[in-house]
């Protein structure tokens, strides 16, 4: 099975350029541009994605913001 | 730096200098410390060596009777400040300074110093100006010197009427921690007026008293010799009489004295009543046809005596149970007859006050610029480093994926353009740090070259790059037009690049701070002869009104939406006020709010087509 990855970036020619590599890798890649959507899926969906590669300057909710949702204690240095 | 000020003025020439060495002579130091000592106390701002020892010496010749220039029996507000600002100070004819202070006035350079006094404090705050500026002179000078006065009128006025008594003496003069502290260790007055030679007032070594630690490090320096001290055995003495002392004369003596304050009142207005009496008897009995008025003149002349006895004891008897009120009175009577004098210090007294508030003021207001400029600045690193690494980091993600992936002719060609438009980004961003640091440093300077411009032309110019750089764009979404008199083309003089860098800056503006509908007018407008105004709105995200003021500043981005939406340094409107300033001209922005778009607008200076 395809594992999946969900790309949280803003700049879009990054979120390409990663997109590309992921893809030529053989990955399912969903991109998003800002950190609450990203959350919204996130937390909807949760099955959904095996990784996610997260930005830190985001529009929205800022990386820090949400990896401190998705995981209370995680490791992230916020 | 100015607590150390504090110390040397206050302190060592004050408390050492003026008053333990000059005023009593409590040990003895070779000249030119004794000279150096005095010109620290002048920096204190407390007169001339020669009045200052002259008044102090009368203190202690009449402490707290008649003559004492500054008791706190005529009120404590007195003591502390009003006899210098409406008494006359330290002000003395030249033959009363001659008969308490002749040993400093044989000395050539007390006289000296004495007229010229304020000479060392004034260097001194040239100095400090020209070492910090004006904050360091607000405390150096002016906060300290406040506080020096104020610490030291407190010895004349708290330690007269707060604190213990070791000693019997004859005034009211105690031992006041808080003013020891304050005063680097004049606050023991007590143990100072019982042995005023003593050149140590803190007898304990609990009463911290930093002067005599400074005449004892002059001592072991081998400066100061002869110290007098009190002699063990008094102390002592006293302390055992202490118990009984102490109590009776500081709670319960002003009961004391109120009572017999009372009954001498009473006794005086029975004796004038009886006075009264005794006249109407007298005069009223030969002559009983005279009128009342001349009636009670005569008993007025026979009475005078009980009458201004009974004056003197209610005047007294105010003062003991109502100060406060007493010294209020006695400062507003004595305002409306002040000598021109005491004006000038009542004034200057007043413009010192103001200066320390206009300081501190002054000073909070460049603190909180500085924090801002700061947070700016900081702001401003982390968006440039943000807008230099993005675009380098794209490039290096493309150069690898082609190096390393097989891609196809059409991916590879899209993979071409997106690198140079971050090449692109990356030029512009480089740029405009390089142009904003060159306006810095040439800000009044003129236009690079100046030749005739017609504004319509660059617009279009600026248009046509526009639609090159966001090739998304519809174009009806990136609209023109020109509303032009029409004798004359739109003729500015200036320089071209920079121009149309700035119109572009703001074009750019109105495509990035746009919502998803991208919908930008730009006018070129001659609003009459002299003048020719470019005009670019969007309907974009808008601006807070109160942000509007801020926006061309340098590194400044409004906060909140535009920080974490949209990237950028917070140079571009700056640059762009720096090159139309350079031509001449204004520029405005006007928004109606957050979300409601806003307009740009360049006016320059119209020159002949």
């Amino acid at each position: 099975m395809m594992k999946s990855v969900l790309i949280v970036e803003d700049e879009k020619h990054l979120a390409d350029g990663l997109r590309f590599n992921l893809e030529a890798e053989n990955y399912r890649v969903t991109v998003t541009g800002d950190g609450e959507a990203a959350l919204a899926l996130l937390l909807s969906r949760p099955a959904d994605f095996d990784a996610v590669i997260l930005d830190v300057m985001l529009p929205g909710a800022d990386g820090f913001a949400v990896a401190g949702r998705l995981a209370p204690g995680c490791l992230c240095p916020c | 730096m100015s607590l150390v000020l504090a110390w040397v003025a206050g302190g060592a020439g004050i408390g050492m200098g003026y008053h333990r060495l000059l005023t009593h002579r409590g040990y003895k130091v070779p000249k030119a410390v004794e000279y150096i000592l005095t010109v620290c106390g002048t920096l204190a701002l407390e007169g001339g060596p020669i009045n200052w020892v002259a008044t102090h010496r009368i203190h202690h010749a009449h402490t707290d009777v008649e003559g004492d220039p500054h008791t706190p029996r005529d009120g404590g507000w007195w003591a502390h400040i009003g006899w210098i600002l409406l008494g006359t100070g330290q002000q003395y004819p030249q033959s009363v300074l001659e008969r308490y202070a002749p040993d400093l006035c044989k000395d050539r350079f007390h006289v000296f110093i004495n007229t010229y006094y304020y000479v060392p404090v004034v260097a001194l705050g040239l100095a400090l100006f020209a070492a910090g500026g004006w904050p360091l002179v607000m405390w150096g000078m002016f906060l300290r010197t406040t506080l020096g006065l104020h610490g030291t009128w407190l010895v004349n006025s708290a330690t007269h009427m707060w604190g213990s008594r070791r000693f019997e003496t004859k005034d009211d003069s105690r031992n006041n921690w808080w003013v020891a502290l304050l005063s680097f260790g004049e606050g023991w007055y007590n143990n100072h007026h019982a042995h005023p030679t003593a050149a140590r007032h803190g007898l304990k070594w609990y009463e911290i008293d930093f002067n005599w630690y400074g005449i004892r490090t002059l001592q072991l320096l081998g400066l100061a010799k002869n110290i007098k001290l009190v002699k063990a055995r008094r102390q002592q003495s006293a302390a055992q009489r202490k118990g009984r002392s102490r109590t009776p004369r500081n709670s319960s003596s002003f009961f004391w004295r109120f009572c017999v304050l009372g009954i001498t009142y009473l006794n005086t207005e029975k004796h004038r009543r009886e006075g009264t009496e005794r006249a109407q008897r007298q005069t009223s009995q030969p002559e009983s046809l005279i009128p009342a008025s001349r009636h009670g003149t005569r008993f007025r002349l026979k009475c005078a005596a009980c009458e201004s006895a009974a004056g003197a004891s209610q005047s007294s008897f105010s003062l003991r149970s109502g100060r406060a009120w007493s010294s209020f009175f006695r400062a507003l009577h004595r305002l409306g007859s002040l000598n021109w004098r005491q004006a000038a210090l009542l004034v200057l007294g007043i413009i010192f006050f103001s200066a320390i508030i206009a300081g501190l003021v002054l000073n909070t207001t460049f603190l909180v610029r500085e924090i801002r400029l700061n947070e700016q600045h900081d702001g401003f690193i982390n968006a440039v480093t943000h807008e230099l690494k993005t675009p380098l980091a794209s490039i290096r993600l493309y150069i690898e994926t082609l190096k390393t992936r097989e891609v196809s002719e059409a991916q590879r060609q899209q993979f071409y353009d997106v690198m140079l438009a971050d090449s692109d980004r990356l030029l512009h961003t480089v740029e405009q740090v390089l142009r904003a640091g060159e306006m810095r440093h040439r800000r009044r300077a003129a236009p690079h070259t100046n030749s005739p411009i017609n504004v319509s032309d660059l617009v279009r110019d600026c248009l046509e790059l526009a639609r090159v750089r966001y090739p998304q764009l519809a174009p009806h979404s990136l609209r023109y037009s020109e509303t032009l008199d029409a004798a004359r083309g739109a003729m500015v003089m200036g320089d071209y690049d920079e121009l149309r860098a700035a119109v572009s800056n703001l074009i750019d503006n109105a495509v990035k701070y746009s919502d998803q509908e991208i919908d930008v007018a730009v006018e070129v407008m001659t609003p009459d002869e002299r003048r020719v105004a470019v005009r670019v709105t969007d309907r974009g995200i808008g601006i807070p009104r109160e942000q509007l003021k801020r926006i061309y500043k340098r590194f400044y981005r409004v906060p909140q939406v535009v920080m974490t939406r949209f990237k950028g340094t917070g140079l571009g409107l700056f640059s762009v006020r720096s090159v139309v300033k350079k031509h001449g001209g204004r520029t405005f922005a006007e928004s109606a709010g957050v979300g409601q778009g806003s307009t740009f607008t360049i006016i320059l200076p119209r020159s002949a087509g």
